[in-house]
């Protein structure tokens, strides 16, 4: 049974927080504007729902589906979004530290020791259960059980067939756990109204995909990957389908306009996996070489709009054909389809530390890419949330000769 | 047209100059704390050794990890592209560059015309650079000049399984203190080098020719050791750790002629 305020520190801590959401909230309607204002807002509500637990706050790791805590009636709260957030802010590296001085490896991938470190710290709201799924990340369910039995909560494993048809046994395990969880809350389960939400969302992300082909980009890479928030928690939402919707018309506008990311646009990038979020010049260096992210993996649709008829086998779906998973044929397949797509001029591909499902396909995505499709692929190795792993310099030589190498492909140089 | 390419590197700062393409002076120094100071140092000495002053040049490129503080530069390029420009001009047959410089080291596979088809660059330490084999010499006692000729001087190479500078090094007094020989230690050095290399190398795909550049090029022990891993005649400039400065003082000369058309 999910418990409201389970201690004193805690309902202080929520206090503090009812005062910083007013603020917090009083800023973002007066300051933001447009896509940017639904999003702040979407983060300051969920962020205070997850703090003041008048809902259950179920934990999950980033490749559950929002819908599928909407549905139940939760908040979803995805520690690895809130160690990129912190990371943002620059306040990682004392919950780094905190960690690893509990014997948290540095060997250990970054974002899910932050996360520790944060909940060490009390930094966390407290979950009522939390969820992870099998695939991708290797580490966010050994994390995630860890977490439970900390704070003695349920734990959820979904467990993600690698065979992409295989959609049967995940939506068995989805039935089980909503039924397990709803008897829990007493809550009724209200799939329509979340799903045609998501839908909905789904519409808008749809035309911003076809818009972003467009020249010039008006919203560059960097910026949507500042938002992967939205991405992960926001389909199901009321915010989340505003925040696209108005998404959508400001992108609409941009292009009438042709108010381009940067004067002088000459290339267009795409990037694999996502960016360091701490504060780096990557982007500026790329910007003053006339190189814009024109659109990022993670932007992709990979999944069919859901279902409300088929509602288990639908949440499935969307879990088991996420664009990491599976054959890494299909991965290529897809990836020489956005570039095509976006009519892409070189590759970015961010390794993360520690990140298996990532780096193991680097050398086959680059035989891919630059070999068999004569393609420009850089590969750099850093860190999403740990500075300390960024090496400035380095980066940047990186970077620039890449870019002289589009260049020179182009014959500009 | 005068030109001059200046390769601020995080050792040595080098500057070539070039009378229509043909090169005519150069000059090398330690960079030092301010690399500002020594780049403009460097050209003046450059310029001097051949009656030139700063005023006859038409155009400079700086290169190297300072050449975002040379401010006087018309432009600034990488020292992937330099030296891919640089190796392709002396070697025109050049499709593969193995750079070992001071601090970095880095494999370039070359298109046509010296163009920059693909590269790979060391991560983050200096392991396997110019920097690892003076550390190691001076722990040695023996010349950084020296240390590739005394390799050669053994079939037999120590085992070095550190690839990390400072772990290396105590590995390196461990094997001291055994009383092994320094001519081993220097090739089982030299091979932990080339073993990081040869890791890099297929990275990119090995393309014949082959050309080594770099201040590393100098040691004798590491050419000869990657020439017999590699299983092929790699080319050796004769002052290797110019390539950059000249592949720059060259793109100096295109881009001026650009600008001039």
């Amino acid at each position: 049974m999910f418990n409201f305020f389970k201690n004193k520190s805690f309902i202080k801590k929520a206090l503090n927080i009812g005062v910083s959401y007013k603020i917090a909230k009083l800023l973002a309607n007066w300051k933001a504007e447009g896509f940017m204002k639904e999003a702040f807002l979407f983060n300051i509500e969920e962020t205070k729902k997850a703090y003041t637990g008048h809902k259950p706050t179920i934990w999950c790791s980033t490749f559950v589906p929002s819908e599928l805590i909407y549905s139940i009636g939760g908040v979803p709260f995805m520690p690895e979004v809130a160690a990129g957030f912190v990371s943002t802010i620059g306040m990682a590296e004392k919950a780094l530290h905190k960690a690893e001085s509990n014997w948290l490896n540095n060997d250990l991938c970054s974002i899910h020791r932050c996360g520790t470190g944060l909940m060490l710290e009390g930094y966390m709201p407290e979950p009522d259960y939390i969820i992870a799924s099998s695939h991708l990340c290797d580490g966010a369910k050994r994390y995630l059980q860890q977490i439970s039995r900390e704070y003695e909560v349920p734990f959820y494993l979904l467990e993600i067939s690698y065979y992409k048809n295989d959609v049967d046994y995940l939506a068995q395990q989805l039935k089980k756990l909503v039924n397990d969880i709803s008897n829990d809350i007493g809550n009724s389960v209200n799939f329509a109204e979340v799903f045609e939400r998501s839908n909905n969302a789904y519409n808008y992300h749809e035309k911003i995909n076809e818009l972003r082909k467009k020249d010039p980009v008006v919203f560059s890479g960097e910026k949507a990957m500042n938002l992967a928030p939205m991405e992960f928690m926001s389909f199901g939402s009321k915010r989340g389908t505003m925040f696209y919707k108005k998404l959508a018309n400001t992108i609409e506008k941009r292009l009438e306009k042709e108010e381009g990311v940067i004067d002088q646009q000459k290339h267009r990038l795409l990037w694999l996996h996502l960016k360091p979020y701490y504060s780096q010049e990557i982007f500026k260096t790329l910007r003053t070489k006339g190189a814009v992210i024109s659109f990022e993996e993670y932007y992709q649709l990979y999944w069919d709009k859901l279902n409300i008829n088929k509602p288990y086998y639908s949440l499935a779906q969307k879990m088991i054909n996420h664009f990491g998973w599976g054959e890494l044929e299909e991965q290529k397949k897809e990836i020489l389809n956005l570039i095509n797509d976006y009519n892409i001029d070189g590759v970015i591909a961010f390794s993360h530390w520690g990140c298996k499902q990532n780096n193991a396909r680097m050398g086959m995505l680059k035989r891919k890419i630059k070999d068999e499709n004569n393609i420009p692929f850089l590969n750099i190795h850093g860190d999403l949330i740990d500075s300390r792993n960024y090496q400035a310099g380095q980066l940047k030589t990186r970077l620039e000769a890449f870019i002289e190498l589009i260049s020179m492909q182009k014959r500009e140089v | 047209m005068i030109t001059a390419g200046i390769d601020v590197g995080s050792r040595t700062t080098k500057v070539v100059i070039l009378n229509n393409e043909k090169w005519i002076g150069e000059k090398i120094k330690k960079t030092g704390a301010n690399s500002i100071k020594k780049a403009e140092e460097v050209l003046d000495l450059a310029l001097n050794s051949i009656n030139l002053r700063k005023k006859d040049l038409d155009y400079i490129v700086a290169t190297g990890y300072g050449r975002i503080n040379v401010s006087f530069a018309d432009e600034k390029i990488t020292e992937i592209t330099c030296h891919s420009l640089g190796a392709h001009k002396l070697f025109p047959n050049t499709q593969t560059i193995i750079d070992i410089g001071g601090q970095d080291s880095k494999v370039i596979s070359l298109g046509d015309e010296g163009r920059v088809d693909d590269f790979v660059m060391n991560d983050k330490c200096a392991a396997g650079t110019g920097r690892f084999l003076e550390v190691m010499a001076g722990k040695l006692e023996v010349s950084l000049e020296k240390i590739g000729e005394l390799s050669l001087k053994t079939k037999e190479a120590a085992n070095i399984s550190s690839t990390c500078t400072v772990f290396a090094e105590s590995e390196v007094i461990s094997l001291v203190a055994e009383g092994l020989k320094k001519s081993k230690i220097l090739r089982g050095l030299h091979k932990s080098i080339v073993k990081r290399l040869t890791a890099m190398i297929c990275k990119v795909g090995l393309n014949k020719e082959v050309t080594m550049t770099g201040g590393v090029c100098h040691n004798y022990g590491v050419y000869k050791i990657l020439e017999k891993e590699l299983d092929l005649k790699i080319n050796r400039p004769k002052k290797p750790q110019y390539v950059g400065a000249y592949g720059a003082a060259q793109l100096a000369y295109i881009k001026r002629n650009e600008k001039n058309s």
